[in-house]
């Protein structure tokens, strides 16, 4: 999704802080933004305010938005997911009672998970506690690493590894509770 | 992974519209610099306008009101009177018409000085206009002692009976011009006399300065004259009954002064303007003492002895006695050169009746290279231009903090280091003077300490093995802040400021206790120990994030000037939190709001050359 004329012409609406402009690329960017949002949340009401508080942060800084380095999508998406970690982060703790070396994959059935729709698997991820749902996407998802995760978390590579271990421990739970 | 967006775009859309409209408003330039941009702008604009409106209404001091007359009489009287004898004169001219106006009061119950006065004046021109050249002092002394509604009639009736006698009313009135004010002698005399020296009377409003114009030209022969005068005049007038029984004691009590005495009691300035009218006639007036002892004397004998003497027409030879001594004694003399005159102005009396119309003109009338002379010489030595207020300073500002309520003080410095010598760092500071007595100052504080409260950032436990629970926690111990404090400063007294403003903060970065505490739980109780303990710097990571960088603070101030020095307490008090979240979703959530206290020492080190200009020992800025 690279960025177009059109967008620099958003863009430059949004810098002079014309409301019409900051609509249209608010809708523009909804549907891709708020499903990010919602993998790092539990609920609806919270990727909603995740969602509000990226796009607040994207109209207060467009002004620093380098068409050069990087497309609109991809800035938008980082600040997005920028806000839903310091939500997670503001939320809860990442309490880590196991620093772990190696992560423990226990064993999901890749079937499974394809039998599964998109909005079965994000109901599974969000039964995850917050911490270790935001790990889970970030490394799975995001295809962040351990080292990356424990700086953008503030936590240690070990304790991101231990989140990751305890996410696929409980979704092969759920997933066997639901007999899928 | 793309999941179905949760929501409708265009019902979402409000909610961040409104959320938009809370933190950008239109019209607000949400560029680089936010709204803070226009709250700057803003403020220094609010400043500016009531700086200047109090600038503006400094400039309308009674100085500069006075400034027309008083000031350029001063430069005259400075210009040729040694001083000694004009502060005589005026400390003794305002105890004068006390004195007086206790003998009107005593004799007709009920009295309006300044009617007695402007009648004696018009009587004054009266007998001018006859020719005696005494009936002047007559005239006063009904006017001094009898009450304002038998004074004015017999005035009148005086007047009109000397305006038939001849023209040389005309020839009087005219004369006043000249500014040769013999009365002046006689009030500075009649001064001299004053045996009450308290008790300043509220109607005597002239000032020092109208005094010292009006009672310095004078001639010393003229004052004998003038009382000897007087009782002449009484005798021939034969319309004063009220002289002869009480003031003819009172001019023979003095030695001719008696009549001064008695003007006195009024609206000493407006009744001055017209002594200074008679002035012009008296020298014809002034005349040896045989002349007052032959009461019919023609007016062109009076017209010869002005002729004759006229070369000290400009002399004045002040006598300054003590208040115990009377009359006569002489202490002092100077001759003093009279450069004001006056032809007439509109002087309205407290009871709103015009008593008279004329004009005057002063010395800038007159002289106008003269007094542009003598103004800047004046301006060299006072401050009554704001003109040459309007300057600018600039120097440096120590500051010392001092926590404040629950506040903490902590030796780290912004490194997480001992040594606080960097918390002392002078900053820099801007003042633009609007006049001598209100300035708006900026300043710039680039890392400013601030002290707080501990505030729990961040706690993790963990139960590290059985009964032993692990706890670190961070607790944030100092911040650090830029501050553009602006502020605008009024001097309710003399070196004494007091200021008032705005002070926009933003966080630059913090000190952090880092703790990390074990807990053993025995059957006795818990036993902790702290297993590490230390601070560091916290600057846009994660702790940083918690606070609200940017705030905005009302700034109050007081301060004591002196050469270039100046010391005070500044209070500021922030209008949001700094800190308003959660450590826990289980935690209350935690508020603070930043306020200090600052002592200061500040140096000006450059002024501008205007104030330089001043004396050594009075700095610009003392000058109120």
């Amino acid at each position: 999704m690279s960025t177009n004329a059109t967008d620099i012409e958003l863009i430059n609406g949004c810098i002079n802080n014309n409301r019409r402009a900051q609509e249209h690329l608010y809708k523009k960017f909804y549907g891709p933004m708020a499903s990010i949002c919602l993998r790092y949340t539990r609920n609806h009401e919270d990727a909603i305010e995740v969602l509000h508080n990226g796009f607040l942060k994207v109209f207060k800084n467009i002004h620093t938005y380098d068409v050069s380095r990087a497309s609109l999508y991809t800035w938008i998406r980082t600040i997005v997911i920028n806000s839903a970690i310091d939500f997670v982060r503001q939320r809860g703790k990442f309490h880590t009672n196991i620093e772990l070396e190696k992560v423990e994959e226990p064993a999901i059935d890749a079937d499974a998970i394809q039998r599964m729709s998109a909005h079965e698997v994000l109901q599974l991820v969000q039964q995850l506690s917050p911490a270790t749902q935001t790990v889970f996407n970030l490394y799975v998802v995001e295809g962040y690493n351990h080292r990356e995760i424990a700086n953008l978390l503030g936590i240690s590579e070990g304790t991101s590894k231990w989140h990751l271990s305890e996410a696929r421990k409980q979704l092969q739970k759920l997933l066997q509770t639901l007999q899928v | 992974m793309q999941l179905p967006p949760p929501g409708d775009p265009d019902q979402n859309w409000q909610q961040m519209k409104t959320l938009l409209d809370k933190s950008m408003p239109r019209g607000g330039g949400k560029g680089p610099g936010g709204s803070f941009r226009w709250w700057i702008a803003g403020t220094v604009v609010v400043a500016v306008v009531v700086g200047t409106w109090f600038g503006g209404k400094q400039l309308l001091t009674k100085d500069q009101r006075n400034e027309a007359v008083a000031g350029t009489i001063k430069t005259v009287n400075n210009k040729t009177a040694p001083s000694v004898a004009l502060e005589d004169k005026n400390s003794s001219q305002q105890a004068v018409p006390q004195t007086n106006a206790g003998n009107e009061s005593a004799q007709s119950g009920k009295h309006d000085p300044r009617g007695a006065a402007y009648a004696s004046v018009t009587e004054t021109q009266g007998a001018n206009a006859s020719g005696s050249g005494s009936n002047e002092q007559t005239a006063n002394s009904n006017a001094g002692n009898t009450t304002v509604p038998a004074t004015e009639p017999a005035n009148n009736q005086l007047t009109a009976k000397h305006d038939k006698a001849g023209g040389h009313s005309l020839t009087a009135g005219n004369s006043r011009s000249s500014g040769n004010t013999e009365n002046s002698a006689r009030l500075l005399a009649d001064n001299n006399n004053t045996s009450v020296p308290s008790n300043n009377s509220n109607n005597n409003k002239t000032t020092n300065h109208r005094n010292n114009i009006y009672s310095q030209p004078s001639n010393s022969n003229s004052r004998e004259n003038n009382s000897d005068n007087v009782k002449s005049d009484n005798a021939k007038s034969g319309n004063s009954n009220n002289i002869k029984s009480s003031n003819v004691n009172n001019i023979r009590s003095r030695s001719g002064h008696s009549n001064s005495g008695n003007r006195n009691n009024t609206a000493s300035g407006n009744r001055n303007h017209a002594n200074a009218e008679r002035g012009s006639n008296l020298p014809a007036v002034k005349s040896k003492r045989e002349k007052v002892n032959r009461p019919g004397k023609q007016a062109s004998d009076i017209i010869n002895a002005e002729n004759e003497d006229i070369k000290n027409r400009y002399t004045y030879t002040p006598v300054i006695s003590q208040p115990s001594q009377p009359s006569g004694s002489g202490l002092q003399e100077s001759p003093v050169t009279v450069k004001v005159n006056y032809t007439g102005t509109t002087v309205i009396s407290p009871s709103g009746v015009i008593q008279r119309e004329f004009t005057y003109y002063t010395q800038s009338d007159l002289f106008p290279d003269m007094v542009q002379r003598d103004k800047n010489t004046a301006r060299k030595s006072s401050r009554v231009s704001d003109d040459e207020d309007k300057t600018f300073a600039f120097g440096l500002s120590l500051p010392l903090a001092f926590p404040l309520g629950d506040q903490e003080a902590l030796g780290f410095n912004s490194r997480g280091g001992v040594n606080t010598i960097s918390d002392y760092i002078p900053s820099p500071h801007f003042q633009y003077h609007f006049n001598n007595k209100t300035y708006i100052q900026a300043g710039l504080q680039f890392s400013s300490p601030q002290f707080i409260r501990p505030i729990l950032l961040y706690e993790h436990e963990r139960m590290s093995a059985p009964n032993v629970m692990e706890y670190n926690s961070i607790y944030a111990r100092k911040l650090y802040y830029f501050n553009l404090p602006i502020s605008i400063h009024h001097s309710p007294l003399r070196n004494f400021y007091m200021g008032a403003g705005l002070q926009f903060s933003s966080m630059m970065s913090g000190i952090a206790q880092v703790q990390q505490i074990k807990r053993f739980y025995t059957p006795i109780g818990p036993d902790e120990y702290i297993m590490s303990n230390y601070y560091t710097k916290f600057k846009n990571d994660s702790l940083s994030h918690r606070f609200n960088t940017n705030e905005l603070r009302l700034l109050l101030d007081i301060n004591y000037y002196w050469n270039r020095f100046t010391v005070g307490l500044q209070y500021n008090q922030a209008f949001n939190n700094y800190v308003s979240f959660q450590v826990n979703p289980g935690s209350p959530y935690i508020f603070d709001k930043n306020k200090s206290l600052q002592f200061y020492l500040r140096y000006n080190i450059w002024e501008d050359k205007k104030r330089n200009k001043l004396s050594k020992n009075q700095s610009v800025l003392t000058l109120k």
